[in-house]
């Protein structure tokens, strides 16, 4: 009789936790990296050096995801697009390598029911959904969609907010000056024959794009102007076109590492 | 003009060789992905990059592989979802893909994300042949199930698959699904597909549907003064979102 009434209390509170959580759809959630780190929040703009390292590996970049509603979230890892539950946006296993909760944050002009209706919001989630099935890019020549091999995790909570005619971060182009920060990394490994190599790295902060430079040279970011970019996690996360809310959700603790690790995936130089 | 012997064979291996190690190097990349493929002690970031390089190949040597990698139950999630984009992408053996992906589909234990991606690259595929199999997705009891198959029957965009929507359309209960079969009805044509979109502005309860309606029969431009007349009654629309969406089909 008693395991009866545990299952009932249970399963009334996974409704209520259900009913009750008040985080909006449409909430747009980042983690760091490993050891709480993320890329732009760090004094230090550094790549790794190393092919062996698979380059992006350890670039430390973060992630960012859409709650949908009803305790799931859609986004891009790499196995594509996918929606899931929202204990999955941090996995456990993730979270034991320390793996850090940013938060979660909307429009601020999300409770103006004027400007964001609730089909406005709804269609949010429609737009997303129907990205669900395709593939990450995973030499990050677009990263904004729109085809399948288009999305980074970052590049699709862009998209999915400029469909719904909402600009979080303008697209952009960030080099130098004003508006970001530059870093000059001095690379030596086998990439450079063990030689000291100057390259720039960028964190762009009003905009899209972060340019980057690297030794190898290699086949990922996209290009503008001869030059290869990168749209960060933290870049969005910065924005003022958003607020921060709170989160009454689980975004932790799921069985399912979906095998991403993060936006920014090992990728194989090839 | 007059070429020596030796200067012939010069020219003739400066424009070979290139191409003889091009050919050699393409083929030892698609060897070395389609051993990290195929190798399941290989990481699951490994092998699915290497299943998006053989779908982009299109090399017919991909097929089998891929094929086994994706029928095999005991291959994660990720994996099989990765060979479903890389067969379709591959665009070799058509019939055993879209049969593989059908018998995949049906598995008791498939995962919803696996069968997500079916269906999308269903669509992205234009496979006509399989209406039947996504028809009856369209009466599958989950919501996203229904959602995904209305999408891809919106990309096969014959007038079949306009009609076999429309006809779900009167019945799906999911105000989510009707958005979407509303938006999949816009990549078909013919005055029917016209006339159900304008009475979803009209008359449908969400205005969610309504909205994407407007917004569906907006991208049909340029359209007859009878559906512009038709769809005028929606300039008084409670939603306003309807309302700025037809004012600026309608002006």
């Amino acid at each position: 009789m008693k395991k009866i009434y545990f299952i009932m209390l249970s399963l009334c509170l996974g409704f209520w936790a259900v009913e009750c959580a008040a985080l909006e759809k449409g909430a747009m959630l980042y983690h760091t990296s490993a050891e709480g780190i993320i890329y732009g929040n760090t004094e230090r703009l550094e790549l790794p050096c190393s092919v062996l390292q698979a380059v992006l590996g350890q670039l430390k970049s973060g992630h960012a995801g859409l709650y949908i509603g009803d305790l799931r979230i859609i986004h891009a890892v790499l196995e594509g697009v996918v929606e899931t539950d929202s204990k999955n946006f941090i996995p456990a296993d993730e979270k034991e390598e320390g793996v850090v909760y940013l938060g979660a944050k909307l429009p601020v002009n999300y409770d103006d029911p004027v400007e964001w209706s609730e089909e406005r919001k709804e269609q949010l989630v429609l737009i997303a959904r129907e990205q669900v099935g395709k593939g990450y890019d995973i030499l990050f020549q677009k990263q904004t969609g729109p085809d399948s091999g288009d999305f980074t995790c970052v590049g699709f909570v862009e998209y999915v907010y400029e469909q719904a005619g909402y600009t979080v971060t303008p697209l952009g182009y960030y080099k130098e000056g004003s508006g970001g920060k530059t870093y000059t990394q001095i690379y030596n490994c086998e990439a450079t024959l063990w030689q000291d190599w100057d390259g720039v790295n960028t964190f762009a902060e009003e905009v899209q794009f972060s340019m980057f430079t690297h030794p190898l040279g290699f086949c990922c970011g996209r290009e503008f102007e001869d030059e290869k970019y990168m749209f960060f996690p933290y870049t969005q996360f910065l924005q003022a076109s958003t607020v921060a809310v709170e989160t009454d959700i689980p975004v932790t603790g799921g069985e399912d590492s979906g095998g991403g690790g993060g936006c920014f995936i090992e990728t194989v130089v090839h | 003009m007059n070429i020596s012997p030796e200067r012939l064979l010069l020219l003739i291996l400066c424009i070979f060789l290139p191409m003889t190690t091009y050919v050699l190097a393409a083929e030892s990349e698609f060897s070395k992905n389609l051993s990290i493929a195929e190798n399941s002690q290989n990481s699951l970031r490994d092998r699915i990059v290497a299943m998006q390089y053989l779908g982009i190949s299109g090399e017919k040597e991909a097929l089998k592989p891929m094929l086994r990698i994706l029928m095999n139950e005991k291959e994660k999630e990720g994996i099989r979802c990765g060979a479903v984009r890389g067969l379709a992408e591959l665009g070799e053996g058509r019939p055993q893909v879209i049969s593989g992906f059908e018998q995949v589909y049906g598995e008791r234990g498939a995962g919803e994300n696996l069968r997500y991606t079916i269906l999308f690259s269903l669509g992205r595929m234009q496979a006509g042949e399989s209406l039947p199999f996504l028809t009856d997705a369209l009466s599958d009891p989950n919501a996203m199930i229904r959602f995904k198959a209305s999408q891809a029957m919106g990309r096969i965009g014959t007038e079949t698959s306009a009609t076999l929507l429309i006809r779900h359309l009167k019945e799906e209960q999911d105000r989510m699904v009707r958005a979407e079969m509303v938006r999949a009805l816009g990549n078909a044509k013919g005055t029917e597909v016209r006339k159900q979109l304008v009475q979803r502005l009209l008359s449908d309860p969400s205005s969610l549907v309504r909205w994407n309606a407007a917004l569906t029969l907006g991208k049909l431009e340029p359209l007859s003064q009878d559906t512009r007349s038709a769809m005028a009654p929606a300039l008084n629309d409670i939603s306003p979102m309807v309302r700025k969406t037809v004012k600026g089909i309608l002006q």
